[in-house]
């Protein structure tokens, strides 16, 4: 009869756990994908195993199709929760920045030719109906549904995108993923720490050159950044660019990049459309005091504001 | 334009040897060598031609060495939407004088990395062509040096290829070579040029990927979302990701 000595016993079960423990921690690795979504490329990186990515890119594309089915221009249920929510949302920042941050800048948008890509500097006249039909505060919300003016329309362009990451992250970090990001085009959240167990290292382009104006260091943290050379056109010599002052109807000329970091990616997808076109960001970061801001002007300056950032040298 | 002549007048003087051994041990970005005794009457159209043709756009200049036009220069740039800054340490352009040996026809040359540019195709060579037929000499040479920002990630190898997420194919950086590449909206054309990536032609209606500039460095793309195109310079990334 073969017995087996309570030593040999408690040996076989100790290369069996080391073994479970390996192949466990050989399964979970750094696995990066791609997908095509808002009209850019998303970017994902994350620490899960290989048997789960298929699921994950399921629950990502799913979020992204979800907020893009009801926010894209010409598509939107007035009476969906979902509107109702980023409606919410939207209107503290316009409160809180004074109107520099507006959904509502959609007929200003269309009359530059920005949704149609039919781009034309409009007459002063033209500007003056358009803004009009401008401003959050014309909006209702009665019986749970947004009730607009004639001829008003919204544009979720400014936060839409920031508030899909950071549902899209709290989702994978629900599911149980530790670490990674996910890059919409230039929002994006990331949690944990990178592969080098480090803090993520996130390059802010440089708005007219390559490379980067500055590297931020951070940890579950959210960024997003408006530029204006992401979507513009010239005429007689000006650069006219997407980004559009909702109080004076015209596109804003005096900065080239504004980045935003903070807690949620949907704060600082709405902070930096707000920051690029205000007078006095700085005035507007005091009210926000766990956001900062890289911003670069039209003379080459970058100026930091809010709360310090932590940033690589290179 | 003659090319012997061209490169003979760029190399025949006696100074402009040692300029250009100086420049591949600096290696600014670009450097551009301006024979004329009235820099200013040609810097305002090369600047902006400049800008048109790469990623250098206006920011702050500055002067490494007195100048006598150094006004005039001053003028001329500011014109053109760029700044005069004393301090060189932070200024994208540097300008710098020095006297020719021996008087020669006014001519410019640009200077990237270590290769001469050869503008014959490109909109400058109208402008060289005047100075050269002006029937002017001159005695100085203007030295203008571009820095880019600084660059933590390296040249890359390779440029990786995905179609819809799919990776598609890895060109060496080293081999010019063009590709064709059908993608989900269309068809991409990819050139290898000089170590560097580029659209060279796409089937989107927008042609944001065909005027993206010309990529090298690790983590480097174009992007064309129509087509669900991605070329990455693929190599080590000083960031993890990028916003902007």
């Amino acid at each position: 009869m073969l017995t087996r000595s309570p030593v040999r016993a408690g040996f076989g079960l100790f290369i069996f756990l080391l073994w479970a423990s390996v192949s466990c921690r050989v399964r979970e690795r750094w696995q990066s994908f791609t997908l095509f979504s808002f009209d850019t490329l998303c970017e994902v990186q994350i620490f899960c195993s290989a048997g789960q990515v298929g699921a994950i890119q399921e629950e990502i594309r799913n979020v992204f199709a979800s907020v893009e089915q009801h926010f894209s221009p010409g598509r939107q249920d007035l009476a969906s929760p979902l509107v109702i929510e980023l409606f919410q949302q939207s209107r503290r920042v316009f409160l809180e920045t004074g109107g520099l941050f507006d959904i509502s800048v959609g007929p200003l948008v269309d009359l530059w030719g920005f949704s149609s890509k039919e781009y034309r500097v409009p007459r002063p006249e033209e500007i003056e109906a358009a803004l009009s039909l401008v401003g959050m505060d014309k909006i209702r919300l009665e019986a749970n549904r947004l009730v607009l003016q004639p001829g008003m329309k919204l544009d979720w362009g400014g936060i839409a995108k920031g508030w899909a990451v950071d549902m899209a992250a709290r989702s994978l970090r629900n599911a149980g993923i530790t670490r990674g990001f996910i890059n919409a085009g230039g929002d994006l959240y990331c949690w944990g720490s990178n592969p080098e167990g480090k803090e993520w290292r996130i390059g802010v382009k440089h708005p007219r050159q390559r490379g980067y104006i500055r590297v931020l260091s951070v940890k579950d943290t959210g960024v997003a950044t408006s530029g204006d050379y992401q979507r513009y056109f010239e005429k007689d010599g000006v650069r006219y660019c997407h980004i559009l002052n909702p109080t004076t109807g015209y596109p804003a000329h005096e900065r080239t990049s504004v980045t935003v970091f903070g807690p949620e990616a949907t704060l600082c997808d709405a902070l930096s459309t707000a920051l690029f076109v205000s007078p006095d960001p700085a005035a507007i970061l005091k009210k926000y005091p766990d956001y900062g801001a890289i911003i670069a002007d039209v003379h080459g300056e970058v100026a930091l504001m809010g709360k310090t950032p932590s940033l690589v040298s290179f | 334009m003659d090319r012997r002549r061209f490169i003979k007048t760029v190399l025949s003087t006696s100074l402009l040897t040692p300029l250009l051994a100086r420049a591949r041990f600096v290696e600014p970005d670009l450097t551009l060598y301006l024979i004329s005794d009235h820099p200013e009457d040609y810097l305002p159209e090369i600047m902006v031609e400049l800008g048109a043709m790469s990623s250098f756009s206006s920011g702050r200049f500055s002067f490494l060495t007195p100048h006598p036009s150094e006004n005039q220069i001053k003028t001329a740039l500011t014109g053109c939407g760029w700044a005069y800054s004393a301090s060189p340490s932070s200024t994208g352009l540097n300008l710098s004088f020095a006297a020719l040996h021996q008087s020669a026809r006014p001519s410019f040359t640009l200077v990237r990395g270590r290769n001469i540019m050869d503008v014959r195709s490109r909109r400058l060579s109208r402008l060289w062509k005047q100075m050269d037929n002006s029937g002017l000499v001159s005695a100085s040479v203007t030295v203008a040096s571009f820095n880019g920002p600084k660059q933590p990630s390296a040249q890359g190898r390779t440029a990786a290829i995905s179609t819809d997420g799919k990776k598609r194919a890895m060109l060496a950086l080293a081999k010019d070579q063009t590709k064709r590449f059908d993608t989900p909206g269309g068809e991409v054309v990819v050139g290898i040029e000089g170590g560097r990536a580029i659209v060279l032609a796409s089937t989107c209606r927008h042609k944001i990927c065909q005027s993206a500039p010309a990529v090298s460095l690790a983590g480097e793309r174009i992007i064309c979302a129509p087509n669900r195109f991605l070329l990455e310079i693929e190599g080590h990334r000083f960031v993890d990701t990028v916003t902007g």
